[in-house]
């Protein structure tokens, strides 16, 4: 790799400029950033995942708005990771439907992070976005496996494909936001958190997507992977948790905060009570959710405002903080996030920042 | 619902996965093949690991008074069979 190229300005510098700046600036700053994605995306990727597997390191199309997808066909097996190719970046749709959705899907949720929180892909270096369909066989499942995202085909019972529904393709992607910015623990509540980050942003890239406001949007999480004998409407509420499906046991309120072994404990279930603080939040402010809730979610996630074992009364203050911060301590918006967190029980109207306790 | 601990039959829970639905199901010790008996052994005997990553199944398994708790990706070969069995078994 040469090593002509210097940081001359901090690339921290640049990166807000992207981010913030005139439109012209922006460009300029776009392309300058361009020449040491090189280097730097070399470097966050090999520490993301360990040079598990050779691949190339510089993202060959993507970055400044534009996605670099390949989507690979897991033939059904379940053990490794697939070398067969079905749709590259700029390729038009492909025979196999699940390709295609999956491709459409990364498309949507890589714009979604673009054009609304000036993220360049997961890792903000213009990260490769790698799906692998037809995962496993008759798979009731989607993950992030810290390298590709991988999607099976379902049962055709209680579940149908899981490229179906861009809420679920959105989770999934910003599963690798979250293990690249606040890498919160998978176990209790920081593994809860780390679920609700990305039940969040899955909603939102629908949302985003459809062009919804915060009070049109259904708030529901993977409605769209449901097979018949499925024995309700989603997988999650987030509007009303607890009534997704007959035997769904999200709690909305800290009261109701479920202590089990299941689930790394119960890290699907427990997402319901931060799930929900999002949504108050959203429709107290009204709106597309994204424009001023998902900005303030986010901006934890960015300035990597809490450590990866944070609890929820921790990650709800940096909510809080993160509101003044942008917005201004007696804004509505930091008003509607603090009342959002005292509503769902995490947080009483004593523990809600004031402005002497942000400065420290 | 009870859990059975009958030490002849084996208790198989599944938690986790994206949908986080937790589902069941119980299988007669003698429905075991041998190498499937083989593989139980090891999980019992293995320590319990961390989780193996978002939205991964995590299966509890149980016979008589011997519990472990396995991530997807840890499960023995020798039982993947008996899990894609179970299949259609879920309650």
């Amino acid at each position: 790799m040469g090593a002509s190229v210097r940081f001359i300005v901090p690339p921290q510098l640049f990166e807000r400029v992207a981010r913030t700046g005139a439109a012209e600036d922006r460009e300029i700053a776009l392309d300058t950033l361009a020449i040491d994605h090189s280097i730097r995306t070399a470097r966050v990727q090999n520490a993301a995942l360990g040079a598990r597997t050779p691949k190339r390191l510089v993202a060959a199309h993507g970055g400044r708005g534009n996605p670099d997808r390949t989507i690979f066909n897991a033939r059904h097996r379940a053990d490794v990771h697939a070398g067969t190719v079905l749709r590259t970046e700029g390729q038009p749709p492909v025979p196999d439907s699940s390709a295609n959705q999956a491709y459409d899907g990364l498309g949507d949720t890589y714009r979604f992070f673009w054009e609304v929180l000036g993220r360049d892909s997961i890792d903000d270096a213009a990260l490769p976005l790698l799906g692998e369909v037809h995962f496993g066989v008759n798979y009731d499942n989607a993950f992030w496996d810290g390298e590709r995202m991988m999607f099976g085909d379902g049962d055709g019972r209680l579940f149908t494909g899981f490229t179906q529904a861009v809420d679920v393709i959105g989770h999934e992607l910003t599963h690798g936001v979250t293990q690249d910015t606040l890498n919160l623990l998978y176990t209790g509540q920081s593994g809860a958190l780390n679920e609700s980050i990305s039940d969040v942003f899955g909603s939102l890239v629908k949302q985003y997507r459809l062009k919804q406001t915060a009070d049109r949007a259904d708030w529901l999480i993977g409605a769209g992977i449901l097979g018949p004998a499925f024995p309700g409407i989603a997988l999650r509420s987030m509007k009303a948790p607890g009534t997704a499906y007959d035997g769904d046991g999200q709690p909305a309120v800290m009261s109701g905060y479920v202590v089990t072994t299941a689930d790394n404990g119960g890290v699907h279930i427990n997402s319901g009570v931060p799930n929900h603080a999002f949504y108050l939040t959203a429709v107290a402010l009204g709106g597309q959710a994204w424009e001023r809730a998902g900005r303030i979610w986010y901006r934890v996630m960015s300035t990597r405002a809490v450590a990866p074992e944070a609890q929820f009364h921790t990650f709800a203050l940096a909510t809080v903080n993160a509101a003044i911060a942008l917005y201004g301590d007696t804004s509505p918006e930091a008003q509607a996030v603090a009342s959002a967190w005292i509503q769902v029980g995490v947080l009483t109207a004593g523990q809600v920042p004031t402005p002497a306790a942000v400065a420290t | 619902m009870t859990e059975p601990r009958a030490a002849d039959s084996l208790y198989i829970e599944r938690s986790g996965g994206f949908g986080g639905l937790r589902l069941s199901a119980s299988i007669p010790v003698d429905e075991l093949k041998p190498q499937e008996r083989e593989a139980l052994e090891l999980c019992f005997e293995a320590p319990e690991a961390p989780p193996s990553g978002p939205d991964r199944f995590v299966y509890r398994l149980r016979l008589g008074d011997r519990e472990a708790v396995v991530q997807e990706d840890r499960v023995p070969p020798g039982l993947e069979p008996l899990l894609r069995r179970l299949a259609g078994l879920w309650r």
